[in-house]
């Protein structure tokens, strides 16, 4: 825009805003001229009043030139559009049902769309920032290629991390985050805490701490015991203290350094981190105190790079790719996998935030959320059509008055448009409600995308705000924009063409002509509200199955809790023993058990390799890797496993054996020795020899829609991190207090989290299914309502046009139950012809929603059959109320009108 | 917006050059619309006569466009005016529109066989 230009706004707005004086300005202005010529003419010699006269001749007709002028500044078409806006309400108010049913679904349908947005917001879309975030990308190998799933990519392991930097030149700033879990001591209180280990992290990042300073490299690489913390332990542990720099933090025994704290939002890479210590120092703690790792080399997290400024992300892809052989030498992780890494990628931080099943539920929003704005077109859009047919005298009278088809177009977006405002406004309300509403839902996120890179997790809905920001009324305007445009150009191109075809018919009043059109409409609103509620029923009922799958253990009515020394003691194993029989004494307790590994955890549960079967070597790839769970004798009883073949643990079994006694699950036993007896077979695993004692079922312990993987259970006893597991006879939740007052007089020191019952722990595993479910529900029920509105207003509104029709043929006889059936009818073949293409078009698009779908068919009858049977309920209703004012329509008042 | 029919006598402006006259007539230093009117009809010899009215529209057109600027002030015979000013996009949009005269005159007199 160039400068003049804005000179003309300036001056246009002055004129606008101050208008009574600018133009009383002008009239001095022009006075002025007058009297000045008069004066002139006079000095030369004429009268007065000829001099007079005179001037004004010359000065012509003052009044056209004042408003000429006046003119020249004014907006006419925002004045023009002040009136059409005035015109478009009145015609609002006038429009009855129509506009009312438009408005309302305009609500709906804005509020839906807005409330998911806002809440997937706050959980997704919105960006963590650092600075430069541009430049930073994290780095992957992955065995899918094009894919990068959690499931599919290879630790980079701390070990690698020195590797990746000086083999790969645009990786010098690299920076490893990941987590883990300790023990935070408070005098004789412990607190479990997850805390971020980082290496170069916070250099790669860029984000400065608010108080105090990050760890320096020399710090990180030495593994330094110093701690950063997060704004909230800040405050919460700390209670704001700002002389906490220097003081000491207690973990699991081992006494850090405060250094610093960072800014609130600040989540390092993983979520929910108290504070961040150097990834280094992990091997300072006693064995059992971490949850995940315990060696520092073998620390793996998520690779993030700042490249430098001239290296794009394709360049630093190349490098990568380029470097892997070389990095296949030099380390054990790269070798083990070299030959099966197919994709060794670096991605932009920002994409890497929104990946994998995160990717997939935004996707099945934007499905969503454009199949309800689909609806809401299309429902509006059929109400406007059946107000142009009512407004077609009007309009036709307003065109034979001259108004052209420009000022016809102009008059009818604006109409669209003031529609659409005030749909949009109800809708905003409604948006704003219901994203509280949806919050306190709490829409998990699946567990394994948070532990991710994530960064994000349900705790973001804490404390955020729902209220409408500039991204959301930006939307919001946007959608009314668009609505409100289009609304206009179509019933505009409705309009002008009727106006054509009111010239050729002599107006007739009968319903024919653009009834298929609408007809068309309303069938493809059906359409979309099937095939919206049938992902939603068959996401439901994958979750309800979910939830009954046979994941190989009884989840109910167990308990179970994490336990977490701080300090190891030569006799744990006795007072281990202790608690079990203690917690089995206690009343409602049907048995108690340890193990090292939790279900769905899949993170802590390790995985190993079968060196020897039968003193046969075995290749490195020749089986799978081999889940380890360490577990007391009971564990099978408590957590229902059966027992197929030989025996459980018993007294007779000790944890430290020359040949240790193990045993195994069906998948383990088919995979070492198909279709023979295993018992008493051997196996070696590194130094570790290993002899078959039993052969129990298969358990789902990583996730429950994927087959169990080969499971060694050993008898275990040496305190690592364990979980609890304590059947009940009642309620297992009942029991934690009981359990927290048993462990704290056995093992005073240790502290207990996480405590849930396993149906609980299952829920979360199919959180993934749950979050769409509820998204797909909200969008399947907002369909059907739009739906039913339209077919409603439809239908009410032919009812309104044939009154005269329906008048005439009660009149001449025809009884009132026969219009209503004709209407009913009516209604009934748009639901029908609607239902039959949604269940198509189900059934079509459902594969996009297969990530999300366990043990059930797309073509699931079950669910189909209740989509049809709610659908044809809420539309049934629709149908008659409209259908019952045809019988009552009163021949009197209708030939009359 | 067509501009009235003018009184017949004197010879009618082409469209458009009532700018111009201003642009070139405020060359000079400001002026209010009246000594614009005057100026433009003394110095072309009252050969030029416009419906004074018609100024003004179009003294406005030229404020908008940022090519003339206005102030109250005193004449000097101690009455409040508007005094009009050239820009300097005033002044550069005089020497296009100069410059686009001469092409359109020197078209015309071709045409006519330069009988002028």
């Amino acid at each position: 825009m160039t400068r003049s230009w804005w000179t003309g706004l300036w001056h246009r707005l002055r004129f606008l805003l101050r208008r009574r004086s600018e133009l009383s300005a002008l009239d001095e202005e022009l006075r002025f001229h007058v009297e000045m010529r008069a004066a002139d003419l006079q000095r030369a010699g004429y009268s007065e009043e000829t001099a007079q006269r005179r001037a004004a001749r010359a000065m012509g007709d003052v009044a056209w030139w004042r408003e000429e002028t006046a003119a020249v500044l004014s907006w006419t078409w925002v004045e023009a559009l002040l009136q059409d806006a005035r015109f478009a309400l009145r015609s609002l108010r006038r429009g009855g049902v129509a506009s009312s049913a438009a408005i309302a679904t305009l609500a709906l349908g804005m509020g839906g769309v807005l409330a998911v947005f806002t809440v997937s917001r706050v959980l997704v879309l919105r960006p963590v920032t650092y600075p430069e975030a541009d430049r930073l990308v994290v780095v992957y190998r992955s065995l899918t290629p094009g894919l990068f799933t959690v499931s599919d990519t290879i630790p980079i392991t701390l070990g690698n991390l020195d590797e990746v930097r000086s083999l790969v030149p645009a990786f010098a700033n690299a920076g490893l985050g990941t987590w883990d879990e300790l023990n935070l001591e408070n005098g004789s209180s412990a607190e479990r805490v997850r805390v971020g280990l980082t290496s170069g992290l916070f250099d790669v990042l860029g984000t400065a701490a608010t108080m105090g300073r990050t760890p320096s490299g020399e710090e990180e690489s030495g593994g330094a015991r110093v701690a950063t913390l997060s704004h909230a332990i800040w405050e919460e542990h700390f209670h704001g203290d700002r002389a906490v720099l220097g003081k000491d933090v207690v973990l699991a025994g081992v006494t850090f350094t405060v250094i610093g704290v960072m800014p609130p939002r600040f989540r390092g890479l993983s979520d929910g981190a108290r504070l961040w210590i150097p990834a280094r120092s992990i091997s300072s703690f006693s064995p059992g105190s971490t949850l995940r790792f315990r060696r520092a080399e073998n620390v793996w997290g998520t690779i993030i790079v700042r490249l430098p400024g001239n290296v794009s992300v394709e360049q630093a892809r190349q490098q990568f790719a380029n470097a892997l052989p070389a990095l296949a030498t030099r380390d054990r992780m790269f070798t083990a996998a070299s030959e099966r890494v197919l994709a060794a990628g670096v991605m932009p931080m920002a994409e890497a935030q929104q990946h994998a099943v995160i990717r997939s539920i935004l996707l099945l929003l934007a499905v969503a959320v454009s199949a309800v704005m689909l609806i809401v077109f299309a429902n509006v859009g059929g109400l406007m059509l059946v107000r142009v047919r009512a407004r077609r005298s009007e309009l036709a009278v307003r065109a034979s008055l001259g108004a052209g088809r420009g000022q016809l177009l102009r008059q009818l977006i604006v109409e669209g448009n003031m529609l659409a405002l005030a749909g949009g406004g109800l809708g905003l309300c409604l948006g704003y409600a219901g994203a509280v509403a949806l919050s306190k839902l709490r829409p998990a996120l699946p567990k394994t995308a948070e532990s991710f890179v994530l960064l994000r997790g349900s705790d973001l809905l804490d404390g955020a705000s729902f209220a409408p920001d500039a991204a959301v009324l930006g939307l919001a305007l946007l959608l009314i924009l668009l609505v409100g445009t289009s609304i206009g150009i179509m019933t505009a191109a409705t309009a002008i063409r009727a106006s054509v075809q009111e010239t050729l018919s002599a107006g007739s009043r009968t319903y024919t002509g653009r009834a298929g059109g609408r007809a068309a409409l309303v069938m493809s609103q059906l359409a979309l509200a099937a095939c919206l509620l049938s992902a939603a029923g068959l996401t439901l009922r994958s979750f309800q199955r979910l939830m009954r799958a046979n994941v190989g253990f009884d989840a109910d009515p167990v308990l179970l809790a994490q336990l977490a020394r701080s300090l190891t003691d030569g006799d744990s194993d006795a007072r281990r023993q202790e608690l079990l029989s203690r917690l089995a004494e206690l009343p409602g307790v049907a048995a108690a058990a340890l193990s090292g590994t939790t279900p769905f955890e899949p993170e802590g549960i390790s995985l190993g390799a079968v060196t020897q079967v039968d003193g046969r070597l075995l290749g490195e790839t020749e089986l799978p890797p081999f889940e380890e769970h360490s577990v007391s004798r009971e564990y099978f009883r408590v957590l229902g496993i059966p027992l197929h073949r030989g025996r459980a643990f018993d007294t007779s079994d000790e944890p430290v054996q020359e040949v240790e006694p193990v045993l195994i699950n069906q998948t383990a036993a088919r995979l070492l020795w198909p279709g023979q007896d295993p018992i008493g077979r051997r196996i070696r695993r590194d130094e570790t020899v290993q002899r078959v004692i039993g052969v129990v079922g298969d358990s789902r312990y990583q996730r429950i829609r994927t087959a169990s993987s080969p499971a060694i259970y050993t008898l275990g006893g040496n305190g690592v991190v364990t979980t609890l597991f304590v059947r009940a006879h009642g309620n297992p939740s009942s029991l934690l207090p009981a359990l927290r007052r048993i462990v704290s007089e056995v093992e005073p020191g240790t502290s207990v989290f996480a405590a849930s019952t396993l149906r609980q722990r299952l829920r979360e595993a199919a959180s993934d299914t749950r979050y769409v479910t509820l998204l797909l529900l909200v969008f399947g029920a907002l369909a059907a309502l739009l739906a039913a509105i339209g077919v409603y207003g439809t239908l009410a509104c032919s009812v309104m046009e044939r009154s005269r029709e329906f008048g005439i043929r009660i009149a001449v006889g025809a009884r009132p139950s026969e219009l209503v059936a004709g209407v009913m009818g009516q209604g009934w073949k748009l639901l029908t012809a609607g239902l039959a293409i949604g269940l198509l078009l189900a059934i079509a698009s459902a594969g996009a929603l297969r990530a999300f779908l366990f043990e059930i068919q797309p073509g699931d009858p079950a669910t189909l059959a209740a989509v049809v049977v709610l659908l044809a309920v809420v539309g049934g209703v629709a149908t008659l109320l409209p259908a019952l004012r045809a019988g009552r329509v009163d021949p009197v008042v209708a030939l009359r009108e | 917006m067509d501009r009235r029919s003018q009184p017949g006598g004197q010879a009618e402006l082409l469209p458009g050059t009532l700018e111009m006259l201003i642009l070139k007539v405020l060359t000079g230093g400001a002026l209010h619309g009246y000594g614009i009117a005057s100026h433009i009809w003394q110095t072309s010899a009252e050969l030029l006569k416009v419906e004074e009215g018609s100024l003004y529209p179009a003294l406005r057109r030229l404020q908008v466009k940022g090519w003339v600027k206005s102030r109250w002030a005193m004449t000097p015979t101690n009455r409040r005016a508007r005094y009009y000013e050239l820009t300097a996009a005033g002044r550069r949009e005089l020497l296009h529109e100069v410059e686009r005269y001469e092409r359109v005159i020197l078209g015309i007199a071709r045409v006519m066989g330069r009988t002028t």
